[in-house]
């Protein structure tokens, strides 16, 4: 899958199965999450956005992971494939990060007043927006996009050394200035009623985070390929 | 194999030409001062005089201005290298290149780092900062300013030839952890407890990032060169 | 005759231009090499790509007589290297760019005075040298070559900005280093009077000769 062409053929060839699957489990969680699950009972039906907000945010944390992992390998075996997809997954990245600071804040209104609280999770997800943003700045502004690649990798792999760090000190920083601590997630004991569609809903996230991906690369590919053989040969074929 | 000799040499060769150079050009050490004590002035302009909100508020803003100062007075610290070819003589050399990136983060720190912690310590009294605790100011500065100019340099390298804004994006929310820590440190300071478990936490990130952090900009400072 | 450097079936690409096609040549010891071609015809890139700096390329690169290829790291050669950009700091004195040069480092004051001798510089050693002319600081230059032993020059347009008298001095240092066995190899736009085998890049043809 490292080589262009074979990516191309491979996205080309699954992505209307991705798509389906995507749009099968993605709908499929968020219909049984919203519409089926019981209310809760300390904040009735609006708990029920955490059905994005939940996925988003492991989305959002993932996708850097795999910045990361893409950026080590991109830095250590020169893969392009590995470059690119930094670029094109930090724009996704980006999104779910926002979706989860959305949600989270719609979800924070009715619960505490406010539509935005410093707690921890909050404020790492935040960060972690900044971090998305300074890939994509980076990038857009080095012209020879190969090299572009580069230096996001360098980045990510950065990035993902220091989010750990940030979020222990962010954890903490909020312990030192609230001594008690609330997280937006429930409790850990959650009713399998609720649970089940929250790992759905997960998944499908997942599953359009991984069609809007390859179909993002595919296009890509062909973008930066243009001047190559392959790529000819493929056009003028059909 | 590398001479340990000659490495040494040349990482003494990059800091004596370098602090020569930067002393001759007053401007080097004294903008980021005057920044500095800029940015902090705004604040009670901004906020009002009140003794006791800006005493309250002190060690935090003696932090982000120092912080931003830092970043800022890092900016060009490989543009002139890299234009007239004395960069180019670094990878030449075979030397690790990454001894002589440290070489010149260093020379940058002492030139920048003694007058930001100056200006911090005149700050302390616009900023009416609770007295005793000058010790873990200028300590965590020593330590802060050091790992922002560490990364203030691979945010220069990744954005050579850019706008110092790119830079400042890139490198702000990694210094995040720095921030925390300094300005946790000035807590447990005015409260008087012991915070020598963060200044090890802050030295152990020093001590991954000098290595780490210079590897990193060689890597950055090569893109420029395929 | 040992070959420092032998350059067999050299192509390189950049940004999808052909930049050097089927390029091939020796460097022997004690002996010179001028690659000689308009701007853009690759003479920068092909410095560079011996130097390590581009390692996008086909051919094969072998130095010191080694049956294998390699890179110049690699191998023992002292070499030294002056871009185009020479490095002289203005705000440095003429001693100080040469004390705190790549070569210099290590040198004696009374060394560092009887280089600056050689190359006519000796009576602005105190001088700033932001307040020097473009030929005099070319003399700083040379000046480094001779600080240390080096056995390769690699220069990129050693002529330019020089007088006669500058062009002489570097005949002059060229053939005294020839003889210590040290080989020199020059970029320029034009062919020059050292005794040196003179390699053209075409641009027009993309070819060499």
């Amino acid at each position: 899958m490292g080589s262009p062409p074979l990516f191309y053929r491979w996205a080309t060839s699954s992505l209307p199965w991705l798509a389906g699957l995507a749009f099968l489990m993605f709908s499929a969680g968020l219909i049984w999450g919203i519409g089926f699950s019981p209310a809760d009972y300390k904040q009735g039906d609006v708990y029920r956005i955490i059905y994005i907000h939940v996925p988003s945010a492991i989305l959002a944390e993932s996708i850097y992971i795999l910045m990361a992992v893409s950026g080590f390998i991109s830095m250590v075996w020169r893969a392009k494939i590995a470059g690119m997809l930094i670029n094109s997954a930090a724009p996704l990245g980006a999104g779910f990060t926002l979706i989860a600071l959305v949600t989270g804040s719609i979800w924070g209104k009715p619960t505490w007043g406010t539509w935005w609280v410093w707690d921890a999770r909050l404020t790492s997800t935040l960060i972690l927006f900044f971090l998305y943003a300074a890939i994509i700045g980076l990038h857009s502004s080095i012209e020879n996009k190969t090299k572009a690649d580069r230096a996001v990798s360098i980045l990510a792999v950065l990035g993902v050394v220091i989010v750990p760090i940030i979020k222990k000190s962010v954890d903490w920083w909020q312990t030192l200035h609230q001594p008690s601590t609330f997280t937006l997630t429930s409790s850990p004991s959650m009713a399998p009623e609720m649970y089940l569609p929250l790992l759905v809903c997960v998944l499908g996230f997942y599953c359009l985070f991984i069609f809007m991906l390859s179909n993002s690369l595919r296009g890509e590919i062909i973008s930066r390929e243009r001047d190559k053989t392959w790529v000819k040969k493929q056009f003028f074929k059909q | 194999m590398i001479n340990r000799d000659n490495t040494f040499n040349w990482f003494m060769l990059v800091l004596r030409r370098d602090l020569t150079l930067s002393f001759r050009r007053s401007a080097t050490y004294i903008t980021p001062l005057i920044f500095f004590l800029i940015v902090v002035t705004f604040f009670p302009l901004a906020l009002g005089p009140s003794q006791s909100l800006l005493s309250s508020l002190a060690s935090g803003i003696i932090w982000i201005s120092a912080l931003l100062s830092s970043l800022l007075a890092v900016e060009g610290i490989f543009s002139e290298d890299y234009r007239d070819g004395t960069l180019d003589q670094y990878f030449v050399s075979s030397e690790p290149v990454f001894v002589l990136i440290f070489a010149k983060v260093l020379c940058h720190w002492l030139v920048c780092g003694a007058p930001i912690i100056l200006a911090s310590i005149i700050s302390s009294i616009f900023l009416y900062l609770p007295s005793g605790v000058l010790f873990a100011l200028v300590t965590s500065l020593l330590l802060g300013t050091l790992f922002m100019s560490l990364l203030g340099a691979l945010g220069a390298a990744l954005s050579l030839g850019k706008s110092a804004i790119l830079s400042a994006i890139i490198v702000l929310p990694f210094s995040i952890p720095t921030l925390l820590m300094g300005t946790a440190i000035m807590s447990s300071a005015i409260n008087q407890q012991d915070y020598s478990g963060f200044l090890s936490i802050m030295g152990a990130m020093l001590a991954i990032g000098i290595p780490g952090l210079c590897l990193l900009t060689v890597e950055a400072i090569l893109l420029n060169y395929e | 005759m040992s070959n420092i450097l032998k350059v067999t079936n050299l192509n390189c690409h950049r940004s999808g231009e052909t930049v050097l096609q089927d390029l091939n040549f020796e460097v022997e010891a004690g002996k010179n090499v001028e690659i000689i071609g308009s701007n853009g015809s690759g003479k920068t890139t092909l410095l560079r790509l011996l130097l390590g700096f581009i390692n996008d390329y086909e051919g094969e690169m072998y130095w010191n007589d080694s049956e294998v290829p390699s890179k110049l790291k690699e191998k023992d050669i002292h070499s030294f290297y002056q871009g185009h950009q020479i490095g002289i700091k203005p705000l440095l004195t003429v001693y100080e760019n040469l004390k705190f040069s790549s070569s210099g480092f290590n040198s004696t004051e009374e060394e560092i005075i009887s280089v600056a001798n050689k190359v006519g510089i000796r009576n602005f050693l105190n001088r700033q040298s932001a307040s020097l002319s473009a030929g005099q600081k070319k003399r700083i230059a040379i000046g480094r070559w001779l600080l240390k032993d080096f056995n390769l020059y690699l220069i990129d347009e050693p002529f330019t900005a020089l007088d006669d008298e500058g062009i002489a001095l570097i005949k002059d240092v060229v053939t005294d280093l020839n003889n210590k066995g040290a080989s020199f190899l020059i970029t320029g736009h034009r062919p020059s009077e050292l005794i040196s085998n003179k390699i053209y890049l075409d641009v027009k043809n993309d070819k060499s000769r």
